[in-house]
């Protein structure tokens, strides 16, 4: 517990930085997510904005499950992280997640599985609004392995995502 | 091991081995199910379910100063953009704490819920503001935030409600937890104690198992001494005839080891060729037969055959046994070598022994026969000394021998006697008698030793009127005469009383002798019916002593059916007491012919003896009772005189050299040469078998040598033609004597099968004249019931026909004549 917190507490501060000098995110409403992908060669960042109507053009996941936050089984429906990845053609690195309250978590690219977790942007058929983990919520299918039931992936689990950022491996 | 163990497990050592699986399965069942808790509870830890309830409270308490911060920005002219953002993720911190199954305990709390609501309403209201159009919303600013601040404390409170909270669900996990380790090391324990327990038992069983292997061992180990040890040797055969074991007596026995024995076949080791087969089927037939109860089928003695070859007896029993599946022959053997020496040897001793005991009777038999012939001859000579003119010294010199003459032959008669009994002989037939008059004939003949002795002899007789019974009088009279010589020898100046009496109807006749003597020890009372047991020492041997009276008498009281006894009293006297069987004879007894009957005419008799003396002292005797005398040297001689002249008489000596008297008569006979003729046997032997032959082979009677000269006198007036109206008298009494003898009823029915008989072989003989085997038989056969009738003529016929030679002619007429002279004397007794 407490190694989590200064953890997250040391990549918070560590990427806050970051967030500063980067441009300021969701100057448009409509783009739910920005994901960026620094360039190794010197030149200038890859910036991808995704709006609602991009992210449904990609294939859909949908799954059902109970989570910890919520009351009973509930239906996700979203892009899986692989096929986010894919689609802008990274396959490996850290992702690194942030939520709109500024909570920052790593994702490791490779830990993820087709279908785990997804970007979620329905949930029940219905949108997500901001004060209710929306509008994009990264969802695991927690009742389908225990695995998916650890504090890892509880805290992977970010809601209100706003922002991806890709760390290739060093 | 375990005395508590030890004492259960003899109890009811199942039901505690059950017990015990049973408790360990419920504790294995109970430690599964707690384990399987526990690691649910793990799980449930490793699940992480808490996600950091803290986390949450604090942070919302951070988010919300953060929209406050975002207020106060935005009053100061900064953007709303965070307000609103700011708002939205405060009131999604709140709407998951509201949602979250992680916080239910915090709901659930009353106070936590209230504040929870405060904070839910506060954001309520602001919601239509965020929501709304810009200016709006910058127009309300201030109060949104001094609601904020209000509402700050809520949320502080919250937060720490909810550490409360979490702390106590912490505490009640970790001891829920707790006592859930805690049952499952008790179970464990359990468990652990219920294996021990198993354990234990299989320990105890172990013991147990051990002290039975080792006993096993102990049993066989002595069953193998037994065998070892045993003197008998003991094989073990399997059932294709294979020795399988081979104790050490066997291999003494046989000569062969245990390795070269054990794997052969039996039947080629020890058992010898001409047994082989029989062996060999003998085997089949037991494993065929099954012998499903193992028990063995007796001792057998057969041979066997060493290593060395040689064969011997040995005693076997064999028995198949099973065991499982196996069949298995079980043996025992014997080597009877030495029983069957011994045996042999025994055998030959015992057969050495009675070949002894019947020469010693031959000898005293062919002893005392040559000594009767020269005693014969020297008391006869005597006889006829004493009728020639005789002075006074000559007298008494020929009374001396002939007194020393007479004992010598009563010593003789007395050996043959006993020799003779004993071999179980008798020299009687019995016939009718009167007892009464034998007894006092008897009586008075002692008087005169009595009287010299100073004794007086009396006679009592009580036979209820009936003095004529059945039985031996000779015989009786000799034991009667032993007994009463004794009593007179043995007492002097004393008494002898004679005591005959029957009871009532009785068979049985008691005759009681008392004497009062000088009586017999206790101690040689049994003694003195032994053999040569003499008891007069005191007296000096006497001359009449030989000791075998009383053994006499016992023989003649063992022969005769009765009992004898003796009580006596040293110094007071003796008893005797002997019974006899003499059934009630109605019959009168003959007329016993007179002893010296001076012969009413001159007979012509032959006398056929090869002994130069002997023949000439009968010759001078029958001359001096007035007859007229023909002698033969031996049979041929008999047979020519025959032949040549007509006799009244033939007087046959029976042991010849060549032909012996019994074929002489046979040959006269055959010739007819003597028909309607007496021919009287005379001979040494007084055998009483010997007589039955002589009688069997046809002679009419058999005088024993040396004949006296009254006893010869009779005989001649028995056999000449005095029997004429003598005959008819005695035939019509022998048969009268049969009647009375067997009832009438019986006789009747045996007179009747007997005419029927005659009358049959008649018939036969008549159609085929011819000697044949089955006719001579019957001859023969029906000869024996005309001895009985006292029918002599038929008899002799009868006999001629038995003696005829094989395939003969056989004239038949006399047979016929005879028959017919007889008919009507048995006719009267013939039923109607």
């Amino acid at each position: 517990m407490k190694q989590w917190k200064s953890l997250l507490g040391a990549v918070l501060l560590a990427v806050s930085p970051m967030m500063g000098s980067a441009a300021d995110p969701v100057s448009d409403a409509s783009v739910l997510l920005q994901v960026d992908i620094p360039s190794t060669t010197g030149a200038e960042d890859n910036v991808t904005l995704f709006k609602i109507e991009d992210l449904m053009a990609l294939p859909a996941v949908s799954f059902e499950t109970a989570t910890i936050w919520t009351e009973g089984v509930q239906s996700f429906t979203g892009v899986s992280l692989t096929e986010l990845a894919s689609h802008l053609g990274v396959s490996d690195g850290t992702l690194v997640l942030q939520a709109v309250n500024d909570y920052v978590v790593e994702f490791p690219l490779l830990a993820a599985v087709d279908g785990a977790p997804i970007i979620a942007y329905e949930r029940n058929g219905a949108p997500m609004s901001r004060r209710n983990k929306g509008p994009l919520w990264v969802v695991f299918p927690y009742d389908s392995d225990p695995d998916f039931q650890t504090e890892e992936i509880f805290a992977m689990s970010v809601w209100q995502l706003v922002r991806i950022t890709v760390r290739p491996d060093e | 091991m375990s005395p508590v163990l030890d004492r259960l497990t003899p109890i009811a050592p199942k039901l505690v081995i059950l017990a015990t699986i049973i408790v360990t399965a419920i504790l294995l069942v109970l430690s599964v199910l707690l384990g399987g808790d526990i690691l649910r509870q793990v799980r449930t830890l490793s699940t992480a379910s808490n996600d950091n309830m803290q986390w949450n409270l604090a942070q919302s308490e951070v988010e919300h100063l953060r929209l406050q911060a975002a207020v106060s920005k935005a009053l100061q002219g900064g953007s709303t953009e965070a307000v609103r953002r700011n708002f939205d993720i405060f009131y999604n911190r709140i709407s998951t704490i509201q949602e979250s199954p992680l916080f239910a305990n915090l709901r659930n709390n009353q106070e936590s819920a209230d504040t929870l609501l405060r904070i839910q309403d506060q954001l309520d209201t602001f919601v239509p503001l965020i929501d709304g159009p810009d200016d709006a919303l910058r127009g309300r600013l201030a109060k949104i935030g001094a609601d904020l601040v209000a509402n700050g404390n809520n949320v502080r409170t919250m937060t720490l409600l909810g550490l409360i909270a979490d702390t106590q669900v912490g505490d009640q996990k970790r001891k829920g937890m707790a006592r859930t380790l805690q049952r499952l090391g008790w179970v464990v324990v359990a468990l652990i104690c219920a294996l021990g327990l198993t354990a234990l038992m299989i320990g105890r069983l172990y013991q147990r198992s051990r002290i039975l292997t080792a006993a096993s061992r102990a049993g066989a180990a002595r069953m193998q001494a037994m065998v070892t040890s045993s003197l008998d040797a003991i094989l073990l055969v399997d059932i294709n005839g294979r020795v399988m074991a081979f104790n050490d007596a066997a291999e003494t026995i046989f000569g062969f080891s245990r390795d070269e024995a054990v794997g052969q076949k039996l039947v080629n080791l020890i058992v010898p060729d001409h047994l082989r087969a029989q062996h060999l089927d003998g085997m089949a037939r037991f494993v065929a037969a099954g012998n499903e109860d193992g028990t063995n089928r007796g001792r057998i003695q057969v041979e066997a055959k060493r290593k060395s070859g040689e064969i011997f007896p040995v005693e076997l029993s064999i028995t198949l046994s099973k065991s499982g599946n196996d069949q298995f022959f079980v043996s025992y053997l014997r080597d009877i070598s030495d029983r069957v020496t011994a045996e042999i040897e025994l055998t030959n001793a015992r057969d050495d022994a009675l070949a002894g005991e019947r020469a010693k009777a031959n000898l005293l038999t062919v002893m005392s026969h040559e000594m009767r012939t020269p005693l014969s001859g020297v008391l006869g000579s005597l006889e006829l000394m004493e009728t020639t003119k005789l002075t006074e010294k000559q007298t008494d010199y020929l009374n001396a021998m002939k007194v020393s003459g007479k004992i010598l032959l009563h010593h003789v008669n007395a050996v043959l006697d006993l020799a003779q009994l004993e071999a179980g002989a008798r020299s009687e037939i019995p016939h009718s008698f009167d007892l009464e008059e034998l007894m006092s004939g008897l009586v008075d003949s002692q008087q005169a030793t009595a009287r010299a002795a100073g004794n007086t002899l009396v006679l009592r007789c009580h036979l209820n009127r009936a003095p004529n019974v059945w039985g031996c009088p000779r015989q009786i009279q000799q034991a009667m005469l032993n007994l009463i010589g004794n009593a007179l020898k043995f007492t002097q100046n004393g008494s002898v009383i004679v005591d005959v009496e029957r009871r009532g109807t009785e068979d049985q006749v008691q005759f009681l002798i008392r004497d009062t003597g000088a009586g017999i020890a206790a101690s040689d009372l049994d003694r003195v019916f032994e053999n040569f047991v003499t008891l007069d020492a005191s007296y000096g041997r006497t001359s009449e002593g030989t000791g075998l009276g009383l053994a006499i008498t016992r023989q003649i009281v063992d022969a005769l059916g009765g009992e004898i006894e003796a009580e006596s009293e040293l110094g007071t006297g003796s008893l005797f007491r002997v019974t006899f069987p003499l059934p009630v004879s109605r019959m009168q007894q003959q007329e016993a012919p007179e002893k010296e009957t001076e012969v009413k005419a001159s007979k012509h008799i032959l006398v056929v003896e090869d002994n130069d003396i002997n023949r000439v002292l009968m010759t001078k005797t029958l001359q001096h009772l007035g007859h007229q005398v023909t002698t033969a040297e031996g049979g041929a001689e008999a047979v020519t005189a025959a032949a040549a002249a007509q006799f009244d008489l033939i007087l046959m000596d029976i042991s010849m050299p060549r032909v012996d008297g019994t074929e002489a008569f046979r040959r006269i006979r055959a010739q007819h040469l003597a028909d309607g003729v007496d021919i009287v046997a005379l001979t040494a032997h007084v055998a009483a078998d010997d007589h039955a032959r002589i009688l069997d082979a046809g002679f009419v009677e058999v005088a024993t040598k040396p004949i006296s000269r009254s006893e010869l006198s009779d005989l001649i007036t028995r056999h000449t033609d005095l029997k004429a109206t003598a005959n008819t008298a005695s035939e019509t009494s022998d048969i009268y004597q049969f009647v009375e003898a067997l009832g009438v009823e019986r006789a009747q029915g045996f007179l009747r099968a007997f005419c029927h008989d005659v009358t049959k072989l008649l018939g036969e003989l008549e159609q085929n004249p011819i000697a044949i085997p089955a006719h001579q038989s019957e001859a023969h056969r029906l000869a024996g019931s005309t001895a009985v009738l006292g029918l002599a003529s038929l008899r002799s016929e009868l006999l001629s026909i038995e003696e005829a030679v094989l395939g003969a002619e056989l004239s038949i007429a006399s047979l016929a004549q005879s028959w017919h002279e007889a008919q009507p004397m048995l006719a009267p007794h013939l039923p109607d």
